[in-house]
C-alpha cells in the first residue's frame, strides 16, 4: 500500500455563490488492492458430478477465483472466516450489501454451481458493487465437470474486467522449460500448466535439450526449439496429440521462433557460418524470407500485435540492443539506448510497451519501454532475471529467474512494477511463455 | 545430446595438467583456479540417454587412435577458450587447433563436431548465437590448416552445457569455449 | 449485463470459436496432425436468470459505511461499531487557537491570509497516517465564517478551505485504477448531494471522463465507478452544519495526476 502526498493545489473559482455546487479537486487517492468477498457458490442443485458436489465444487470455485484475484494485485479478498453467514441461493442474486459494507468489502461476487443432467455443470457468476447497492456483471458458464476450473476462471475474468476496465488474463495457460540436475547436465523438459500452476503436465520427455517454447495464437500449438538428433532447430509441437514436427529443412541452426499474431507466419533466427539473422517462414507455403542481413547477431524476434511489425535484439553496434523493423524487414532501427545491454524484446499483446532483459552491472533485470524507444523503466533485479513474456491482458510479465547457485523459477511482476511474486513449479523453471486467453 | 566420453581418469589428469601448463602462459582473462575447477566435471557414467560418440571407452587404459582420449591426449587439449562475448581465438587457443589439425591430418578418416558453449552470463537466443560464432571460429581456422571441412561440422550449446558447474569468473572463464569432438572414425 | 448484451457477446463468442475452430481445421489439414487434443474442454458462455434488481441503493449508515480496520480514515468510521472498534479510539479535540484576520485579504491568494494552519493540521491529521484524529467542525465553522462575513458571497477562501476538508475526508476512499494504459489521460467530475448529517443523499452522479474513447469506454467506467466508490465510502462527511448551503452539492474532480 502506498500513501500519495496530497496536492494542496486548487481550482479556485472567483467568487462561489451559496446555492452554486462546491467544486472539489481530488489529485491522489490511496493505492490498495480492492477489497473484495468471494463467499462459496452455492450449490445450484444437490447434484453429484465426477469432479465432486455442487457444495464441493462451490467452494472449490470461489478459492480459485478469490486466488486469481488475489495474484493480480488489485484485489484483496476478505477472509472467508469475516463473513457473517454462508450466501445461500436467494442471497446469490440478492444480496445483504449492508452487511457485506460491514466487513468492508467494496465488491461481491457470487454464484451458483448447478449439475446438469449431460454430467456437465453451470457455473453461474454475479459481481456487485456493495457501495452502490448494484449488479455490475453477471455470467454463466457451461461446461464438462472436469472444466469447473476454467468456468471459475472466466467468473474472475469477468469480476476483474469488469472492475479494472481491462480484459482479464486468468483463464489462460503457461508453457515453459522445466530444469533439474546439475548445470553441466541440466535436464530440460516442455512443461505446461494453468496460468495459476494446476494442471502441470510435462510433454516432453527430458531426453532432448529443448528451449524457448511459444504458443501458437489458437494455442493448440506451441513452437519450440530441440536438439533432437544434435541438430539444434525448431519445432512444433501440437498439444493432445503430442504431435511434434521439425520446421523446415535447413542445414544451419534456427532458434528463437516466435508466431505472428495470425498464427501464419513463423519468425526465427538462422546462423549460417556463425551469423544470425532473422527469417521468416510461411507455414502454408513453406517459403522462408530473411529480413535481416549484416554480420551482426541479429534474434529473439518477435512481433507486434498487429502484425506490422518485429522488434527484435542486435549487436549490429557492438552490443545487445533493440531494434524494431517492419514485417517485411524495412526501415530497421535502433530504441534502446539505455545503460548496458538490452535482449530479448517482446511486444506486448495490448502494443503500448515492449518488455526486454536489462544486463548491466553483473545483474539481469526486466524492464519495460514503449515502441519508440522512451518511457524506460526498470521492473526487476536479479542476478539473473530473463525471458519476459506478457500476460493476455498486457498487464503483467512473467519471467524466469536464476540465483548464482543455478536454482531458477518462474515469477511474475505488474507492468507497474509492483506485486513482484513467485509462480509455483514443481521443478526449477525456466524461458516462459503465457498463452493468449483460452476461448 | 552429446556427452563428453568417459575416459580414464588418469588420462584426464594428465591432459588437465597439460592444459594448466598451457593456461599458464595466458594472460589474466581466464583465471584459472586449478584443480578443483575442473574435477566436478570429470565425466564419469553418464547416465544421459543419448550418447552421440561412440568412444564410450571402458575404464581401459590403452588410447584408440582416433578417439577423443588420442586427440587429447597428443593436442593436449579438446577444448579453446574464449575471453568474455568475443568469439576471436586467442594466440593459444589457435596453437591447440593447430594440433587438433594435424591430429585430424593424422586420422584422416575422423569427422569431428565443434561445439561452441558460452557462460551464463548473456541471454539464451544470443548465447546459441554466440556459441555459434565460437564453434565456427574454430572450424574456419581447422579450414585454414588444411582440414577438409566436409569432415568438420559445428553445434552451439548456447549456455546450455557448461563445463563447470559455477557463477564465478573461473567457472565462466572454463565454459566460454569450443570443443573439439571426435564424431566418427 | 443486460440479457442482451449477454447474448450479443455469446454470439461473438461463438463466432470466434467457430473462427478459431476454422482456424485449427485449416491448420490440421497443412500440418498433418492428430486431432481433438484431449485437452480443450470447452466453455460456453449462457444468459444466467434475471434477478431483482436493487433500485435504489440502501441509504448507507454508518455502520453501512466501515473502513478497514488496517487503513481506516478515522472520521469515515466515527461510530464506535463492535466490529471495529479497536481500531478508532474517540476521538480528541483539537485547541482551538483564535486569531485576527485579516480584513482585505486577496482574492487568489490561496488560503493563506485565512488561517489555515490548524485546519490543515486537521486535515492532514485525517489521513489515515495519523487516523485518531477528527475534525473539529465548529472550529472549521469559525474559520470559515471569519473569512466570509457576508452571507450573500463566500469568499473564495472559505471554499477553499471547505474543499480541503472534503479532499481529506473522500480522498482516503479513492483507490484509483492505477497501471491502466489510460488512467494518466483520464479525469472525471463526480455530483453528490449531501444531507445535513453529512450523508450522501441518492447515488451519486459521475459524468463521462475525460479522454474516454470507443476504445477505452470499459476502462472509463470502471474509472468512472472507483470515483463514486470514495464519495460512497467516505461518508458522512464531517463539515460544519451551519455551512450546510455550501457543501450541500458538491462537484469532486477526480485526478490521477499525482500517482505514477
Amino acid at each position: 500500500m502506498r500513501l500519495i502526498p496530497f496536492m494542496l493545489a486548487l481550482g479556485l473559482p472567483a467568487a462561489v455563490l451559496a446555492q452554486a455546487p462546491l467544486r472539489v479537486d481530488i489529485n491522489a487517492g490511496l493505492m490498495q488492492p480492492m477489497p473484495i468477498a468471494v463467499p462459496a457458490f452455492a450449490p445450484g442443485n444437490g447434484g453429484n458430478t465426477e469432479a465432486g458436489t455442487t457444495t464441493a465444487l462451490g467452494q472449490r470455485a470461489a478459492q480459485v477465483i478469490a486466488a486469481d484475484l488475489k495474484s493480480s494485485g488489485l484485489f484483496r479478498p476478505i477472509d472467508p472466516a469475516a463473513y457473517t453467514s454462508a450466501v445461500g441461493l436467494d442471497e446469490v442474486v440478492k444480496p445483504e450489501f449492508p452487511a457485506w459494507r460491514t466487513i468492508a468489502a467494496q465488491a461481491l461476487v457470487t454464484g451458483t454451481i448447478t449439475a446438469n443432467a449431460d454430467g456437465g455443470i453451470t457455473l453461474a457468476c454475479y459481481a456487485y458493487d456493495v457501495f452502490a447497492g448494484s449488479e455490475i456483471a453477471r455470467q454463466g458458464f457451461v461446461t464438462t465437470a472436469a472444466g469447473w476450473r476454467r468456468a471459475a476462471h472466466k467468473c474472475a475474468d469477468l469480476v476483474y474486467a469488469r472492475l479494472t476496465g481491462e480484459s482479464g488474463y486468468f483463464d489462460s495457460r503457461i508453457v515453459y522449460v522445466s530444469e533439474t540436475g546439475p548445470r553441466t547436465k541440466r535436464i530440460k523438459r516442455l512443461a505446461i500448466m494453468d496460468q495459476d500452476g494446476a494442471g502441470h503436465r510435462f510433454l516432453t520427455s527430458g531426453q532432448n535439450l529443448v528451449l524457448t517454447p511459444r504458443f501458437a495464437p489458437e494455442q493448440q500449438t506451441i513452437t519450440y526449439m530441440s536438439f533432437e538428433n544434435n541438430r539444434p532447430r525448431v519445432w512444433l509441437y501440437t498439444l493432445g496429440s503430442g504431435r511434434q514436427e521439425a520446421v523446415g529443412q535447413f542445414a544451419a541452426m534456427t532458434f528463437a521462433p516466435r508466431f505472428s499474431p495470425d498464427g501464419q507466419t513463423l519468425v526465427f533466427s538462422m546462423s549460417v557460418g556463425g551469423n544470425a539473422d532473422i527469417y521468416r517462414f510461411t507455414l502454408a507455403t513453406r517459403q522462408t524470407t530473411r529480413l535481416t542481413t549484416g554480420a551482426g547477431i541479429d534474434t529473439a524476434p518477435s512481433y507486434s500485435p498487429d502484425g506490422s511489425q518485429i522488434v527484435f535484439e542486435s549487436d549490429r553496434g557492438g552490443s545487445q540492443q533493440i531494434y524494431v523493423m517492419n514485417a517485411d524487414g524495412s526501415n530497421q532501427h535502433r530504441i534502446s539506448f539505455g545503460d548496458g545491454r538490452s535482449a530479448s524484446p517482446v511486444w506486448s499483446p495490448r502494443g503500448d510497451y515492449i518488455a526486454f532483459t536489462r544486463i548491466g552491472g553483473g545483474r539481469f533485470g526486466i524492464g519495460v519501454m514503449r515502441p519508440d524507444g522512451g518511457g524506460e523503466r526498470l521492473l526487476t533485479n536479479g542476478y539473473q532475471d530473463e525471458s519476459p513474456t506478457w500476460s493476455p491482458n498486457g498487464r503483467v510479465i512473467l519471467f524466469a529467474r536464476s540465483d548464482r547457485a543455478g536454482r531458477s523459477g518462474l515469477w511474475s511482476v505488474d507492468v507497474s512494477g509492483l506485486n513482484e511474486r513467485r509462480l509455483a513449479t514443481p521443478l526449477d523453471a525456466s524461458d516462459p511463455a503465457w498463452s493468449p486467453l483460452l476461448p | 545430446m552429446p556427452t563428453l566420453p568417459t575416459l580414464p581418469r588418469f588420462t584426464l589428469l594428465a591432459a588437465l595438467a597439460l592444459a594448466l601448463a598451457a593456461c599458464a602462459a595466458k594472460p589474466p582473462v581466464a583465471l584459472e583456479k586449478p584443480p578443483e575447477t575442473a574435477r566436478p566435471q570429470a565425466p564419469v557414467a553418464d547416465p544421459a540417454p543419448i550418447p552421440v560418440t561412440e568412444t564410450a571407452a571402458p575404464a581401459a587404459p590403452a588410447l584408440v587412435p582416433g578417439s577423443q582420449a588420442d586427440l587429447r591426449d597428443k593436442a593436449g587439449s579438446d577444448t579453446v577458450l574464449f575471453a568474455y562475448d568475443s568469439y576471436e581465438l586467442s594466440a593459444e587457443a589457435r596453437a591447440v587447433l593447430a594440433r587438433h589439425a594435424q591430429w585430424l591430418q593424422q586420422n584422416p578418416g575422423v569427422r569431428v563436431t565443434l561445439e561452441g558453449h558460452c557462460d551464463e552470463r548473456g541471454t539464451r537466443e544470443y548465447n546459441l548465437a554466440l556459441g555459434d560464432r565460437r564453434a565456427n571460429s574454430a572450424k574456419n581456422f581447422l579450414a585454414s590448416q588444411g582440414v577438409d571441412v566436409a569432415r568438420l561440422s559445428t553445434i552451439s550449446y548456447g549456455k546450455e552445457r557448461p563445463a563447470v558447474d559455477g557463477s564465478d569468473e573461473a567457472a565462466w572463464a572454463q565454459n566460454r569455449r569450443a570443443v573439439t569432438l571426435v564424431t566418427s572414425r | 449485463m443486460t440479457r442482451q448484451e449477454g447474448i450479443s457477446i455469446g454470439a461473438a463468442l461463438a463466432a470466434h470459436v467457430a473462427l478459431l475452430a476454422g482456424l485449427s481445421l485449416a491448420w490440421q489439414r497443412q500440418m498433418q496432425m492428430l486431432p481433438s487434443p484431449d485437452d480443450a474442454v470447452a466453455v460456453e458462455l449462457v444468459t444466467i436468470a434475471d434477478a431483482p434488481r436493487v433500485p435504489e441503493p440502501p441509504q448507507p449508515s454508518i455502520a453501512a459505511a466501515p473502513q478497514e480496520a488496517a487503513s481506516a480514515p478515522a472520521e469515515a468510521a466515527p461510530a464506535p461499531e463492535p466490529v471495529q472498534a479497536d481500531a478508532v479510539p474517540p476521538p480528541e479535540p483539537p485547541r482551538p487557537r483564535p486569531e485576527p484576520r485579516p480584513t482585505a485579504a486577496p482574492l487568489k491568494a490561496p488560503a493563506s491570509p485565512l488561517d489555515t494552519s490548524s485546519l490543515a493540521s486537521l486535515i492532514d491529521k485525517s489521513l489515515p497516517k495519523a487516523p485518531k484524529q477528527t475534525l473539529d467542525t465548529s472550529k472549521l465553522a469559525k474559520d470559515i465564517n471569519a473569512a466570509a462575513p457576508a452571507r450573500a458571497t463566500i469568499d473564495p477562501r472559505a471554499a477553499a478551505t471547505l474543499a480541503q476538508a472534503i479532499r481529506g475526508q473522500v480522498a482516503p476512499c479513492w483507490n484509483p485504477p492505477v497501471g491502466g494504459r489510460d488512467v494518466r489521460r483520464m479525469t472525471v467530475i463526480v455530483s453528490v448531494r449531501y444531507g445535513r448529517d453529512g450523508r450522501v443523499i441518492g447515488l451519486p452522479q459521475a459524468g463521462t471522463p475525460t479522454g474516454t474513447t470507443s476504445a477505452n469506454a470499459d476502462y472509463a467506467r470502471a474509472f468512472a465507478e472507483t470515483a463514486r466508490r470514495a464519495v460512497l465510502r467516505c461518508q458522512p462527511l464531517k463539515l460544519p452544519a451551519e455551512l450546510y448551503e455550501l457543501w450541500q452539492a458538491v462537484e469532486i474532480n477526480f485526478d490521477p495526476d499525482e500517482m505514477t
